[in-house]
Protein backbone atom coordinates (compact mmCIF):
# COMPACT_ATOMS: atom_id res chain seq x y z
CA UNK A 1 0.00 0.00 0.00
CA UNK A 2 1.71 3.34 -1.31
CA UNK A 3 1.36 6.71 0.17
CA UNK A 4 -1.41 7.84 -2.82
CA UNK A 5 -3.45 4.66 -1.30
CA UNK A 6 -4.17 6.34 1.49
CA UNK A 7 -4.69 9.49 0.72
CA UNK A 8 -7.28 8.01 -1.52
CA UNK A 9 -9.06 6.51 1.12
CA UNK A 10 -8.72 9.16 3.20
CA UNK A 11 -10.46 11.27 0.83
CA UNK A 12 -13.45 8.86 0.13
CA UNK A 13 -13.90 9.00 3.36
CA UNK A 14 -13.94 12.61 3.82
CA UNK A 15 -16.42 12.82 0.83
CA UNK A 16 -19.17 10.00 1.92
CA UNK A 17 -19.25 11.47 5.15
CA UNK A 18 -20.00 14.94 3.75
CA UNK A 19 -22.51 13.34 0.98
CA UNK A 20 -24.06 11.63 4.29
CA UNK A 21 -24.25 15.36 5.72
CA UNK A 22 -25.69 16.75 2.79
CA UNK A 23 -28.86 14.16 2.72
CA UNK A 24 -29.25 14.71 5.87
CA UNK A 25 -29.00 18.39 5.75
CA UNK A 26 -31.45 18.42 2.98
CA UNK A 27 -33.82 16.18 5.26
CA UNK A 28 -33.98 18.33 8.05
CA UNK A 29 -35.73 21.58 6.29
CA UNK A 30 -39.47 20.60 5.99
CA UNK A 31 -42.29 20.86 7.75
CA UNK A 32 -45.09 18.96 5.60
CA UNK A 33 -43.70 15.27 4.59
CA UNK A 34 -45.50 13.23 1.93
CA UNK A 35 -45.03 9.62 1.43
CA UNK A 36 -44.73 9.02 -2.63
CA UNK A 37 -44.83 5.55 -4.07
CA UNK A 38 -43.46 5.49 -8.17
CA UNK A 39 -43.41 2.69 -10.12
CA UNK A 40 -41.21 2.64 -13.41
CA UNK A 41 -40.92 6.27 -13.31
CA UNK A 42 -44.87 7.19 -13.06
CA UNK A 43 -46.26 8.21 -9.91
CA UNK A 44 -48.54 5.55 -8.75
CA UNK A 45 -49.71 7.41 -5.06
CA UNK A 46 -48.97 10.10 -2.72
CA UNK A 47 -49.93 10.77 0.78
CA UNK A 48 -49.15 13.32 3.12
CA UNK A 49 -47.34 11.63 5.87
CA UNK A 50 -48.38 12.49 9.26
CA UNK A 51 -48.88 10.49 12.58
CA UNK A 52 -52.41 9.76 11.76
CA UNK A 53 -52.25 7.85 8.54
CA UNK A 54 -52.37 4.48 8.95
CA UNK A 55 -52.62 2.52 5.49
CA UNK A 56 -51.74 -0.45 4.22
CA UNK A 57 -50.91 -0.66 0.26
CA UNK A 58 -50.84 -3.73 -1.70
CA UNK A 59 -48.98 -2.50 -4.78
CA UNK A 60 -48.90 -5.46 -7.83
CA UNK A 61 -46.61 -4.62 -10.46
CA UNK A 62 -45.92 -7.22 -13.29
CA UNK A 63 -42.85 -8.62 -11.33
CA UNK A 64 -44.66 -9.46 -8.40
CA UNK A 65 -46.21 -7.51 -5.62
CA UNK A 66 -45.37 -5.51 -3.03
CA UNK A 67 -46.96 -4.52 0.66
CA UNK A 68 -46.27 -0.94 1.35
CA UNK A 69 -47.30 -0.27 5.57
CA UNK A 70 -47.58 3.52 6.36
CA UNK A 71 -47.92 4.24 10.19
CA UNK A 72 -46.90 6.21 12.50
CA UNK A 73 -45.20 8.77 10.24
CA UNK A 74 -42.97 5.72 9.18
CA UNK A 75 -43.15 4.12 5.73
CA UNK A 76 -41.91 0.10 5.58
CA UNK A 77 -42.03 -2.36 2.59
CA UNK A 78 -43.47 -5.27 4.73
CA UNK A 79 -43.53 -7.94 2.04
CA UNK A 80 -42.57 -8.15 -1.18
CA UNK A 81 -42.38 -10.69 -4.05
CA UNK A 82 -38.62 -9.81 -5.15
CA UNK A 83 -35.87 -12.28 -4.34
CA UNK A 84 -33.36 -10.01 -2.66
CA UNK A 85 -35.60 -8.65 -0.39
CA UNK A 86 -33.44 -5.77 -0.13
CA UNK A 87 -36.69 -3.22 -0.11
CA UNK A 88 -37.77 -5.32 3.02
CA UNK A 89 -34.63 -5.23 4.73
CA UNK A 90 -34.15 -1.62 4.20
CA UNK A 91 -36.44 -1.30 7.27
CA UNK A 92 -38.60 1.87 7.93
CA UNK A 93 -37.93 4.90 6.28
CA UNK A 94 -39.04 8.83 8.27
CA UNK A 95 -37.79 11.21 7.04
CA UNK A 96 -37.56 13.56 3.63
CA UNK A 97 -34.94 12.68 1.11
CA UNK A 98 -34.90 9.08 2.24
CA UNK A 99 -36.41 6.33 0.07
CA UNK A 100 -36.29 2.43 -0.19
CA UNK A 101 -35.93 0.89 -3.27
CA UNK A 102 -36.85 -2.41 -5.16
CA UNK A 103 -35.26 -2.93 -8.52
CA UNK A 104 -36.51 -5.79 -9.33
CA UNK A 105 -39.81 -4.12 -9.44
CA UNK A 106 -38.96 -0.98 -10.69
CA UNK A 107 -40.03 0.66 -7.48
CA UNK A 108 -39.35 3.63 -5.24
CA UNK A 109 -41.02 4.68 -2.34
CA UNK A 110 -39.76 8.28 -1.14
CA UNK A 111 -40.37 10.79 1.16
CA UNK A 112 -40.24 14.01 -0.14
CA UNK A 113 -40.80 17.51 1.78
CA UNK A 114 -42.25 20.91 1.64
CA UNK A 115 -42.08 24.36 3.07
CA UNK A 116 -45.23 25.32 4.02
CA UNK A 117 -44.74 29.10 5.07
CA UNK A 118 -48.82 29.62 5.64
CA UNK A 119 -48.69 27.41 8.11
CA UNK A 120 -45.74 28.89 10.07
CA UNK A 121 -47.20 32.28 9.62
CA UNK A 122 -50.72 31.23 11.03
CA UNK A 123 -49.16 29.57 13.90
CA UNK B 1 2.76 -19.65 -24.92
CA UNK B 2 0.51 -20.17 -27.81
CA UNK B 3 -2.67 -19.47 -28.74
CA UNK B 4 -4.76 -22.34 -27.56
CA UNK B 5 -2.65 -21.95 -24.24
CA UNK B 6 -4.12 -18.58 -23.44
CA UNK B 7 -7.17 -19.16 -24.79
CA UNK B 8 -7.47 -22.07 -22.10
CA UNK B 9 -6.14 -19.79 -19.06
CA UNK B 10 -8.57 -17.32 -20.08
CA UNK B 11 -11.28 -19.74 -20.30
CA UNK B 12 -10.32 -20.51 -17.15
CA UNK B 13 -10.00 -17.24 -15.50
CA UNK B 14 -13.88 -16.33 -16.67
CA UNK B 15 -15.30 -19.62 -15.15
CA UNK B 16 -13.54 -18.75 -11.83
CA UNK B 17 -15.18 -15.02 -12.06
CA UNK B 18 -18.73 -16.64 -12.79
CA UNK B 19 -18.07 -19.16 -10.16
CA UNK B 20 -16.87 -15.95 -7.59
CA UNK B 21 -20.20 -13.88 -8.97
CA UNK B 22 -22.60 -17.36 -8.55
CA UNK B 23 -21.08 -17.76 -4.84
CA UNK B 24 -21.44 -14.16 -3.76
CA UNK B 25 -24.77 -14.06 -4.43
CA UNK B 26 -25.62 -16.58 -1.71
CA UNK B 27 -23.85 -14.59 1.05
CA UNK B 28 -25.87 -11.98 2.41
CA UNK B 29 -24.59 -8.63 3.49
CA UNK B 30 -25.55 -6.81 6.62
CA UNK B 31 -26.44 -3.45 4.34
CA UNK B 32 -29.34 -3.30 2.47
CA UNK B 33 -28.46 -0.66 -0.61
CA UNK B 34 -29.28 -1.58 -4.02
CA UNK B 35 -26.09 -3.13 -5.86
CA UNK B 36 -24.10 -3.66 -2.71
CA UNK B 37 -22.10 -6.53 -3.14
CA UNK B 38 -18.36 -7.99 -2.23
CA UNK B 39 -16.61 -7.88 -5.83
CA UNK B 40 -15.17 -11.29 -5.89
CA UNK B 41 -15.36 -11.68 -9.47
CA UNK B 42 -13.63 -8.59 -8.92
CA UNK B 43 -10.31 -10.32 -8.19
CA UNK B 44 -10.24 -12.07 -11.18
CA UNK B 45 -11.10 -9.20 -13.90
CA UNK B 46 -8.12 -6.87 -12.08
CA UNK B 47 -5.89 -9.79 -11.75
CA UNK B 48 -6.28 -10.81 -15.95
CA UNK B 49 -5.99 -6.64 -16.68
CA UNK B 50 -2.50 -6.87 -14.96
CA UNK B 51 -1.16 -10.20 -16.16
CA UNK B 52 -2.90 -10.22 -19.65
CA UNK B 53 -4.08 -6.61 -20.74
CA UNK B 54 -6.86 -4.41 -21.16
CA UNK B 55 -8.54 -6.33 -24.32
CA UNK B 56 -8.59 -9.87 -22.66
CA UNK B 57 -9.60 -8.60 -19.33
CA UNK B 58 -12.51 -6.76 -21.65
CA UNK B 59 -13.05 -9.83 -22.77
CA UNK B 60 -13.28 -11.80 -19.60
CA UNK B 61 -15.34 -9.11 -18.17
CA UNK B 62 -18.12 -9.46 -21.00
CA UNK B 63 -18.41 -12.76 -21.06
CA UNK B 64 -18.80 -13.19 -17.76
CA UNK B 65 -22.01 -10.57 -17.55
CA UNK B 66 -23.44 -12.64 -20.21
CA UNK B 67 -22.74 -16.52 -18.29
CA UNK B 68 -23.98 -14.59 -15.11
CA UNK B 69 -27.70 -13.17 -17.44
CA UNK B 70 -27.73 -16.85 -17.99
CA UNK B 71 -27.36 -18.71 -14.94
CA UNK B 72 -28.95 -16.34 -12.64
CA UNK B 73 -31.76 -15.23 -15.39
CA UNK B 74 -32.08 -11.64 -14.12
CA UNK B 75 -32.32 -9.15 -16.83
CA UNK B 76 -32.45 -6.24 -14.80
CA UNK B 77 -29.81 -7.07 -12.84
CA UNK B 78 -27.47 -7.74 -16.20
CA UNK B 79 -27.91 -3.91 -17.17
CA UNK B 80 -27.01 -2.93 -13.82
CA UNK B 81 -23.92 -5.10 -13.93
CA UNK B 82 -23.27 -4.98 -17.43
CA UNK B 83 -22.78 -1.33 -17.10
CA UNK B 84 -20.88 -1.51 -13.91
CA UNK B 85 -18.57 -3.93 -15.18
CA UNK B 86 -17.26 -1.58 -18.01
CA UNK B 87 -17.26 1.39 -16.32
CA UNK B 88 -14.74 0.09 -13.23
CA UNK B 89 -12.78 -2.29 -15.61
CA UNK B 90 -12.08 1.60 -17.68
CA UNK B 91 -11.36 3.21 -14.59
CA UNK B 92 -9.15 0.39 -13.46
CA UNK B 93 -7.38 0.42 -16.71
CA UNK B 94 -6.56 4.14 -16.70
CA UNK B 95 -5.75 4.13 -12.76
CA UNK B 96 -3.38 1.39 -13.83
CA UNK B 97 -1.78 2.34 -16.74
CA UNK B 98 -1.34 5.96 -15.99
CA UNK B 99 -0.72 6.25 -12.19
CA UNK B 100 0.93 2.75 -11.30
CA UNK B 101 3.32 4.31 -9.57
CA UNK B 102 1.49 6.30 -7.06
CA UNK B 103 -1.62 3.78 -6.45
CA UNK B 104 -1.05 -0.08 -5.64
CA UNK B 105 -3.40 -2.56 -6.69
CA UNK B 106 -5.33 -1.44 -3.62
CA UNK B 107 -5.47 1.78 -4.70
CA UNK B 108 -6.86 0.26 -8.77
CA UNK B 109 -9.63 -1.68 -7.32
CA UNK B 110 -10.46 1.05 -4.82
CA UNK B 111 -10.99 3.06 -7.52
CA UNK B 112 -12.53 0.52 -9.68
CA UNK B 113 -15.17 -0.23 -6.88
CA UNK B 114 -16.14 3.27 -7.05
CA UNK B 115 -16.52 3.83 -10.24
CA UNK B 116 -19.00 0.36 -9.88
CA UNK B 117 -21.05 2.32 -7.50
CA UNK B 118 -21.24 5.15 -9.52
CA UNK B 119 -22.42 3.62 -12.72
CA UNK B 120 -24.86 1.40 -11.08
CA UNK B 121 -26.37 4.09 -9.49
CA UNK B 122 -26.66 6.28 -12.27
CA UNK B 123 -28.06 3.58 -14.11
CA UNK B 124 -30.74 2.97 -11.60
CA UNK B 125 -31.74 6.62 -11.41
CA UNK B 126 -31.79 6.56 -15.72
CA UNK B 127 -34.14 3.32 -15.34
CA UNK B 128 -36.30 4.77 -12.46
CA UNK B 129 -36.29 8.04 -13.43
CA UNK B 130 -35.71 8.92 -10.49
CA UNK B 131 -32.47 11.29 -8.82
CA UNK B 132 -33.15 10.92 -5.23
CA UNK B 133 -31.00 7.27 -5.42
CA UNK B 134 -28.37 9.15 -5.25
CA UNK B 135 -28.67 9.83 -1.71
CA UNK B 136 -27.42 5.96 -1.45
CA UNK B 137 -24.35 7.00 -3.32
CA UNK B 138 -22.14 8.33 0.50
CA UNK B 139 -23.15 4.89 2.31
CA UNK B 140 -22.05 3.07 -1.05
CA UNK B 141 -18.85 4.63 -1.16
CA UNK B 142 -18.13 3.57 2.55
CA UNK B 143 -18.79 -0.12 1.74
CA UNK B 144 -16.46 -0.07 -1.61
CA UNK B 145 -14.03 1.39 0.63
CA UNK B 146 -13.64 -2.29 2.52
CA UNK B 147 -14.57 -4.30 -0.72
CA UNK B 148 -11.84 -2.81 -2.74
CA UNK B 149 -9.77 -2.65 -0.41
CA UNK B 150 -9.98 -6.65 0.26
CA UNK B 151 -9.98 -7.25 -3.75
CA UNK B 152 -6.72 -5.32 -4.17
CA UNK B 153 -5.29 -6.96 -1.58
CA UNK B 154 -6.03 -10.73 -3.01
CA UNK B 155 -5.32 -9.44 -6.13
CA UNK B 156 -2.14 -9.01 -5.85
CA UNK B 157 -1.48 -12.39 -4.83
CA UNK B 158 -3.75 -13.85 -7.63
CA UNK B 159 -0.85 -11.68 -9.72
CA UNK B 160 1.93 -13.30 -7.96
CA UNK B 161 0.77 -16.37 -8.34
CA UNK B 162 -0.66 -16.34 -12.04
CA UNK B 163 2.67 -14.65 -13.04
CA UNK B 164 4.67 -17.85 -11.58
CA UNK B 165 2.56 -20.18 -13.20
CA UNK B 166 2.76 -19.10 -16.64
CA UNK B 167 6.40 -18.54 -16.27
CA UNK B 168 6.26 -22.10 -15.71
CA UNK B 169 4.26 -22.89 -19.03
CA UNK B 170 7.02 -20.41 -20.64
CA UNK B 171 4.61 -17.50 -21.41
CA UNK B 172 6.46 -14.69 -23.11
Amino acid sequence: MTKYDKILIVAIVIISLFGMYLVKEKASNYNKKYVEIVVNGTEHSKYVLDDKLDKEIRLEVDEGYNIIHIKNGQVIVEESSCENQLCVRKGVIENPGEIIVCLPHKLVVQISGSHNDIDSISY
Amino acid sequence: MNKTREYIFLALLTAFAVLLSVFENLIPLPIAAPGAKLGLANMVVLSTLVVFGFKKSFTVNIVRTFLILIIIGNPISFIYSFTGAISSLIVMYIVYKYFSNYFSLIGVSIFGAVAHNTAQIATASIILENTNIFSYLPIMYLISLFTGFFVGFSSNFIVEHLKKVLNKVNWR
